[in-house]
């Protein structure tokens, strides 16, 4: 059985060690977030064949064409 | 026999393909109980191989057969990330890499094991069982290519794909003594691959030897309009390039590296290596400053944490497999919980950016390091993999890829050849080039690959 609280500490744990190593590193002002335009990409439109049949063979519950969730459970 | 002549054999109709993946086969169904490196087995190869046998026209991967890490989507195979949380879940499309693998009539034989979600070093993170190491058996293969470096070393297939965020091509092929490359980020497409860190993530190939990475490299490489960080950069032949020599280099060695490997004989071997390459090439070899790159661990892991994390999130368990946070296993639950800690409101500013500043500096003594050398040569780990099933703590584990995250932080190419062995374990070399500079890359690992004395 996982210890959820145990292992979440743990990580905290380490992010903050590394961040006491990561210490030397001078503070900058650079913006590290991507421009919108530059990140647009063009998916191809072309569909595969067999991916609804795919899509819906791998969905836990479902109704003919419609995937079934629960709703407010999440 | 090498890829190349074995290709050559195939499209001469000397060697039939569908013979070639019949041998394979047989071999998996009688070894790989042992090795546990595949997940999944494509039945239909044989066939798939017939109708290659059948055309006139061959593609550059004629009847090779090609295994494939269980986190790239391939249409109709089981793409479990080695979880219980996709235990199941079969492609519903073929990923980039995989679609142009089949338009050379390469053969999908199967999925191999890796770390639950690409989470390990070791290739004890599966939720299948772990893999043993063909090269030394009950050692680990490492990670989190276990399956593919183990499937290539075992001699069950002619190339794996792998993918590599911080070392986890370079890692396993190192420890299974095969040759393998993680190209720079933005050469392959990485679409279908289950993102481990989308802004270091990219697939790879691993062989037994340089040509064979040379051509599935220069058949998956490329702009795609379905990955928007995919550069649009002329591929270059690499399998033909690498027939010419690439002259002589200015080869660095890292003293920031030196101090960090552990076992000083691994480092030996490397040192050892380079030196022969060196003299038969006409090379030269010297310090090169990597300055920050002791830090490359600690820098690598917060951004680790939250793209993990945020790529993650699609695993509710409603249109597919299980909620992931009931279902994986402790790594993965580790990177989800630290990744969700370090991303609240209250640290912003905090680990991740740290984290991306550190990336620039490591990124710009690696811009540095290259306007005076032209390679740069070191250990791929800093110690040989450890037995199967002993206790090792995180922090360890994250230390196993030490050498290997600068490149993936650097957005640089990495290659791995074999350059000898420590107590009959394999060691492999590790080779860093600028940014697209894939073919000179090759053309050094071939070099390293003829003057091997292993």
């Amino acid at each position: 059985m996982i210890n959820r609280e145990k292992i979440g500490k743990e990580a905290k744990e380490i992010m903050d060690s590394f961040m006491k190593a990561l210490g030397r590193v001078k503070e900058s002002q650079k913006d590290f977030g991507a421009e919108r335009e530059q990140g647009r990409r063009t998916p191809e439109k072309k569909k595969e064949n067999d991916f609804k049949k795919r899509m819906l063979k791998n969905a836990p519950k479902k109704d003919d064409d419609y995937i079934l969730a629960e709703k407010k459970s999440w | 026999m090498g890829v190349e002549q074995k290709l050559k054999d195939i499209k001469s109709g000397k060697l039939k393909a569908a013979e070639n993946i019949k041998q394979f086969l047989k071999k998996i169904e009688r070894e790989d109980k042992k090795i546990n490196s595949f997940l999944f087995i494509n039945k239909n190869s044989a066939k798939e191989a017939e109708a290659v046998d059948q055309k006139k026209k061959k593609g550059r991967l004629a009847g090779l057969a090609i295994a494939v890490k269980a986190n790239i989507s391939v249409a109709g195979m089981p793409v479990s990330c080695a979880s219980r949380t996709l235990e199941g879940y079969e492609g519903t499309y073929d990923a980039d890499a995989i679609k142009k693998i089949r338009a050379e009539d390469g053969i999908i034989i199967g999925i191999t094991n890796c770390d639950e979600f690409a989470c390990g070093s070791s290739g004890e993170n599966s939720a299948f069982g772990a893999t043993n190491n063909p090269a030394a058996l009950g050692r680990i293969p490492g990670g989190s290519s276990s399956g593919s470096a183990a499937a290539v070393a075992a001699g069950f297939c002619d190339i794996a794909l792998g993918s590599d965020t911080g070392g986890s091509i370079r890692n396993p092929a190192s420890h299974c003594g095969v040759a393998a490359i993680k190209p720079s980020y933005g050469r392959v497409s990485r679409h279908g691959l289950v993102d481990l860190a989308m802004s270091l993530d990219q697939i790879g190939p691993v062989c037994k030897d340089v040509y064979g990475c040379a051509l599935m490299l220069e058949v998956i490489a490329g702009k795609s309009a379905n990955d928007a960080v995919t550069f649009d950069k002329k591929v270059p032949e690499y399998s033909s390039e690498i027939k010419s020599p690439a002259g002589k280099l200015r080869i660095g060695m890292s003293s920031e590296f030196k101090k960090l490997c552990e076992d000083k004989k691994i480092y030996e071997v490397i040192e050892k290596a380079a030196k022969r390459f060196a003299e038969k090439t006409g090379s030269k070899t010297g310090n090169v400053s990597l300055k920050y790159a002791d830090l490359a661990v600690q820098a690598y892991y917060p951004i680790v944490y939250v793209e993990f994390f945020s790529g993650t999130r699609k695993f509710d368990g409603r249109r597919y497999g299980k909620k992931i946070e009931d279902s994986c296993g402790e790594e993965v639950l580790r990177r989800m919980l630290g990744g969700k800690e370090i991303s609240r409101a209250e640290h912003a500013g905090k680990y991740y950016r740290k984290a991306l500043m550190a990336k620039e500096l490591i990124t710009a003594a690696f811009e540095k390091a290259f306007r005076e050398v032209d390679i740069i040569m070191s250990p791929v780990t800093p110690m040989l993999p450890h037995k199967l099933g002993e206790k090792i703590s995180p922090k360890a584990m994250y230390a196993y890829d030490a050498f290997t995250i600068p490149a993936n932080l650097a957005g640089i190419c990495a290659g791995v050849v074999k350059a000898g062995e420590v107590n009959g374990v394999p060691v492999g070399l590790q080779l860093m080039a600028p940014r697209f500079r894939e073919e000179l890359l090759l053309k050094a690992m071939k070099q390293v690959e003829e003057t091997n004395e292993v």
